[in-house]
């Protein structure tokens, strides 16, 4: 057993005592009740279940949740795919999926809006010239798994989306 | 002045002596013979040139086959290896005595002989009538034209000419003789590993000069930040390895003692894969020399509770990073997970590749397809989310609960020089 505590969406959750391999899909599941976030190969392939987490020196990356433990998070900072919109109003990444009809089925979709969220964040940091945002994109959701193959629209939406804003790009 | 010209005088000297040796030992004469065009030479060539592994570095990535491009890294600078198709920019007009100069001396001419990145040092033990058929092979061959950039190395080791001498030093010249005491598949297993195959180039180490160590062959080399592993009788034994797990692996790239990752994928999958059966027990019965462990098989159904000497950092840091693949057993997932129980990886007594393949982890790329699945598993890269303290100590959890209890402890000093590369 370890004893974790995790702040999840900027709210520290109370102390956890959970056993060492509980993967940490299914501490938020079922000891948050954070049903977001997807369980999908469970082998680390498919991305579904990614997560963010904030590093102190404001880096953000992605985890994937089917092959890390609980306990791997202790004392981190997380977001998942309920902390995106919490006023109700969709952030410009989810924004750019529902009008690009990126995805049907969404079983996949809180791993992308996780995973370009990450991205667009560090173009915020470290802009990139015009013509290094396709391989940007790629580099930055190019492991995610689709199933009803809305690739290449989730794909279109991150890559439009971040053209369209003069922060994220160089020239 | 007369100091100058005396200085000039043995320059020039030293000069004609070293073309002298060049001229005479660096490129002996072979006599020529007919390019083979019969199918049944054509066919030969082809499987020596699969068993030769020729592909891999005569082929860049992306770039028709054998079209050359490739670049092999060493310490003084990359090597281009050239396009070996019969075009122009290739090996059009080559004739069979300059490709098997090439082949068993590294050099067609004084001027331009080959950097031991050819492996010339092992492909010297290839039959005149072996080469002669991939040469045949390879001039029946398509032309593609692909002007490969050339080879530039550091000074003093772009003076082409001074191979000879490295040559001297390091490339045995002896063509292959089999031993009468073994059998005929011990034989044909020595040929092909120490000759078309090449095992050496990466699993016998090296000295300063890159020359293979003499007496320490297939012992184990660095490659790059990991090591390709002992593969002697002993080392295989040691490791837990036996006949059937070895034929198996070269079949496979998987099985219960290791799964290839890096460039022995590429050998597996561009190689040893497509050899026959026959050739592929030939190997292992070379490799294994008669010999067997006395030893009973390492344990594989190791239990968390049988874990000796382990801190318990190390097992909270395994169940919660590794276990939810790997399983808390060690067992993995079949055509998955590799095992680590078991695993010879984990009882390389260095520890390099199983810290370096934590650190930096695997693409599912750089692994061989599972028996019916479409991959392994990506091995996720730890590098930056343990400590060094957590990566040693995960480390020697793996290795004194998988291994078999003579795997060493590693150091905190060990697991930072093999982090940074040393």
């Amino acid at each position: 057993m370890a004893r974790i505590s995790i702040t999840v969406n900027g709210t520290a959750a109370e102390p956890h005592d959970v056993p060492d391999q509980l993967p940490m899909v299914d501490y938020l599941h079922d000891y948050l009740g954070l049903t977001g976030t997807k369980f999908g190969c469970g082998i680390g392939v498919c991305h579904a279940c990614v997560v963010i987490v904030d590093n102190p020196d404001g880096t953000s990356e992605t985890r994937r949740t089917c092959i890390s433990a609980a306990s791997t998070f202790d004392g981190l900072s997380v977001r998942t795919v309920e902390g995106h919109a919490p006023d109700g109003a969709l952030s410009p990444v989810q924004l750019a999926f529902v009008e690009h009809f990126a995805f049907q089925c969404g079983y996949c979709t809180p791993g992308f809006v996780n995973a370009a969220t990450v991205l667009v964040e560090r173009l915020a940091r470290e802009p990139v010239a015009r013509d290094a945002v396709e391989k940007a994109v790629q580099d930055g959701i190019g492991d995610h798994v689709c199933r009803c193959t809305g690739y290449v629209r989730y794909h279109q939406a991150l890559r439009d989306y971040i053209l369209s804003q003069p922060n994220l790009v160089q020239g | 002045m007369r100091v100058l010209g005396k200085l000039l005088a043995v320059v020039i000297l030293l000069g004609a002596a070293y073309a002298v040796f060049a001229w005479t030992w660096g490129v002996p004469r072979v006599a020529e013979h007919p390019t083979l065009t019969d199918e049944e030479s054509i066919a030969r060539g082809r499987y020596l040139l699969v068993a030769g592994d020729c592909i891999s570095c005569h082929t860049a990535p992306g770039a028709a086959t054998l079209s050359g491009g490739f670049e092999v890294a060493s310490p003084f600078g990359n090597i281009v290896a050239p396009n070996i198709t019969p075009a122009k920019s290739g090996i059009a007009g080559m004739t069979s005595a300059q490709f098997y100069q090439i082949m068993a001396y590294g050099a067609n001419s004084i001027w331009h002989p080959l950097y031991p990145a050819m492996p010339y040092t092992s492909f010297r033990l290839v039959t005149r009538e072996d080469s002669d058929a991939l040469h045949g092979y390879l001039m029946s061959l398509p032309p593609v034209e692909n002007d490969v950039p050339p080879t530039s190395l550091m000074f003093p080791f772009n003076i082409r000419p001074g191979v000879f001498a490295w040559n001297l030093l390091f490339a045995d010249r002896g063509t292959f003789v089999p031993d009468p005491a073994k059998d005929e598949a011990w034989n044909r297993g020595a040929y092909l590993v120490n000759g078309l195959g090449h095992c050496d180039a990466c699993h016998t180490p090296r000295n300063m000069l890159m020359g293979e160590k003499s007496g320490e062959a297939l012992k184990g080399g660095r490659q790059g930040a990991m090591i390709a592993p002992d593969i002697t009788a002993d080392g295989l034994i040691a490791r837990g390895w036996t006949f059937d797990l070895l034929v198996s692996y070269f079949t496979t790239g998987n099985g219960p003692r290791a799964s290839s990752f890096g460039e022995m994928a590429q050998v597996i999958r561009n190689t040893t894969s497509q050899l026959t059966p026959e050739d592929r027990a030939a190997m292992a019965s070379y490799l294994f020399d008669g010999k067997s462990a006395p030893a009973a098989e390492p344990a594989t159904d190791m239990t968390l509770d049988a874990a000796v000497g382990a801190g318990s950092d190390g097992k909270s840091l395994y169940l919660g990073n590794c276990a939810l693949c790997h399983k808390a057993t060690g067992e993995g997932i079949a055509n998955t997970t590799p095992p680590l129980a078991g695993n010879s990886t984990v009882l390389q007594a260095d520890g390099r590749n199983l810290v370096v393949v934590t650190a930096d982890g695997l693409a599912a790329s750089q692994m061989v397809p599972g028996t019916g699945v479409a991959a392994l598993g990506p091995m996720p890269a730890f590098r930056s989310r343990l400590t060094l303290a957590e990566m040693t100590a995960v480390a020697n959890y793996v290795r004194t609960t998988f291994g078999d209890g003579t795997v060493p402890e590693l150091s905190e000093e060990e697991v930072k020089a093999i982090l940074d590369g040393k």
